[in-house]
């Protein structure tokens, strides 16, 4: 799945307003701090939990108005949704259609009293359900349902990074299946980082490769990785390990570096993700060395063709290596968030010889982003 | 006449353009070499970020590409060094970055921020 094209408004919950944005695949939002870029991006990730993962009590409410490339269909998915005292969520309005040439074809409309699909009237449905949801295993809606389940968006704190080199999931059982379909798009929902490196080592090794290949030229003291086999409560696990030069032992994976953890975690998901996910990244560059932040931008346009990828950054090189037409300045008057294309800005700055950080940084777009 | 303001930190962003309005009412800043006309001046700061002389370079590239600006004004800390020994520094830099325009250097000895604690009627914030 792609989002083409996107807003979002919460009035009159709470009054945030995002206007309608075009996106890009590869989609880097910057501005100072406070100017609303992790508002954009959380508001974004909502609509994967609202599609997915049903109302539960992180669900905000609100508008959503998207445009959505799901295997070459352009389908308008728009979406209300309230929610209540004691966390009640419910949908308010829904319509779906999908573009047919210079026409649209209505799919879904939905409001409190009334539920059509394909033009026919449907029986009371959950109103704390999105359509998409609700009809899943309609021809027509259901690719589109599980383009949402390849949203990602890792909370890379410590504590997470913690977790995930040391949590085993899946059982032994659950692997071997895994490793006999070698569906990649099962990969994607494994947790724990060791299990999902042995199952992409095992049946998906040019992606093993692939991602060692990347942590190798990051890391350059490190000699060699493996996967090695380790005593624990629930039988052998397999654990992600690294041998350094001059170091005759093998590290695992939770004795890594938290930047180091960071990074083979992000390469992971980077080169295991099955095309067409959307991939979020929020300032990835927190706790990483130069040599660990310098190859992201390369990852980031090697793989924008298959991933569609936001990120959050305030690091210069990040910056400077990005194409000024995939930024997208955040700034905010109240709350109202608005957004400066970055195709704009390569006229605004195109005589210019300094480096496209400088510009940006002396742009009172950026620098003044909250009125 | 457009001047072309190369200045290292965040402060200069603010104090330099309450002077230039005192003391040169007639020029209007303006923030792209795009909006560079006439009588503008545009003011770039590096922010604090290290790689002053990046900035210098890419500000000469820039008055030699376009041809629209008379001055290049470089606004630099001495830091350690003496007022001297800084000018003597940029100076040797600009003889091998030969630039279309005049080059005014400003040394700030150490830096802006002891001129103003010297001078406190210098800026009022």
């Amino acid at each position: 799945m792609k989002i083409l094209s996107y807003s979002y408004s919460d009035y009159p919950i709470n009054g945030w307003k995002v206007p309608i944005i075009d996106f890009n695949n590869l989609n880097l939002i910057v501005g100072i701090s406070g100017a609303g870029k992790t508002k954009l991006m959380d508001s974004i990730i909502n609509i994967k939990n609202v599609v997915n993962n049903g109302f539960s009590n992180s669900t905000i409410g609100g508008a959503w108005k998207t445009i959505l490339n799901e295997n070459d269909k352009k389908f308008h998915w728009e979406i209300t949704v309230s929610k209540y005292l004691q966390n009640k969520v419910k949908v308010l309005r829904e319509t779906l259609s999908m573009e047919d040439g210079n026409s649209k074809i209505k799919i879904v409309e939905r409001d409190k009293n009334t539920f059509t699909f394909n033009g026919q009237k449907l029986p009371k449905l959950s109103d704390t359900e999105s359509a998409l949801s609700l009809l899943k295993n309609e021809s027509i809606i259901s690719d589109l349902f599980k383009g949402f389940g390849h949203f990602l968006k890792r909370d890379l704190s410590i504590t997470s990074l913690k977790e995930a080199a040391t949590t085993h999931m899946i059982t032994f059982k659950e692997k071997e299946s895994l490793k006999k379909e070698k569906n990649i798009y099962h990969v994607i929902n494994i947790e724990g980082l060791n299990d999902k490196l042995d199952v992409l080592h095992k049946s998906f090794n040019d992606i093993f490769e692939n991602i060692c290949h990347y942590f190798l030229s990051i890391f350059p003291f490190i000699k060699r990785v493996d996967i090695k086999k380790q005593e624990s409560p629930f039988g052998l696990v397999p654990i992600f390990c690294i041998k350094e030069r001059n170091i005759d032992n093998w590290i695992p994976l939770s004795e890594l570096s938290s930047g180091m953890q960071k990074i083979i975690f992000m390469l992971t998901d980077i080169c295991s993700l099955p095309e067409g996910s959307v991939y979020f990244i929020d300032e990835y560059e927190n706790s990483l060395g130069i040599n660990a932040i310098n190859i992201i931008p390369e990852i980031l346009i090697e793989y924008n063709n298959k991933i569609q990828f936001f990120i959050t950054s305030h690091h210069p090189y990040l910056i400077n290596n990005i194409p000024v037409k995939n930024w997208y300045v955040c700034y905010r008057s109240g709350q109202n968030v608005n957004v400066k294309y970055g195709k704009e800005l390569e006229e605004r700055y195109g005589p210019s010889k300094q480096k496209a950080f400088i510009n940006l940084m002396n742009d009172p777009i950026y620098s003044e982003g909250i009125e | 006449m457009n001047l072309y303001i190369i200045v290292e930190g965040v402060a200069e962003k603010k104090i330099f353009p309450s002077w230039i309005k005192i003391l040169r009412p007639e020029l209007k800043q303006v923030f792209t070499v795009s909006q560079v006309i006439n009588n503008n001046y545009l003011l770039i700061s590096g922010n604090g970020f290290p790689s002053y002389y990046d900035h210098i370079e890419n500000a000469i590239d820039t008055i030699n590409s376009t041809k629209k600006f008379n001055k290049l004004i470089i606004s630099i800390d001495s830091e350690e060094q003496t007022k001297m020994e800084k000018y003597e520094e940029v100076s040797n830099f600009l003889l091998k970055n030969s630039c279309k325009s005049d080059i005014h250097i400003i040394v700030q000895h150490f830096c802006l921020e002891t001129w103003l604690l010297g001078n406190r009627k210098a800026f009022n914030f």
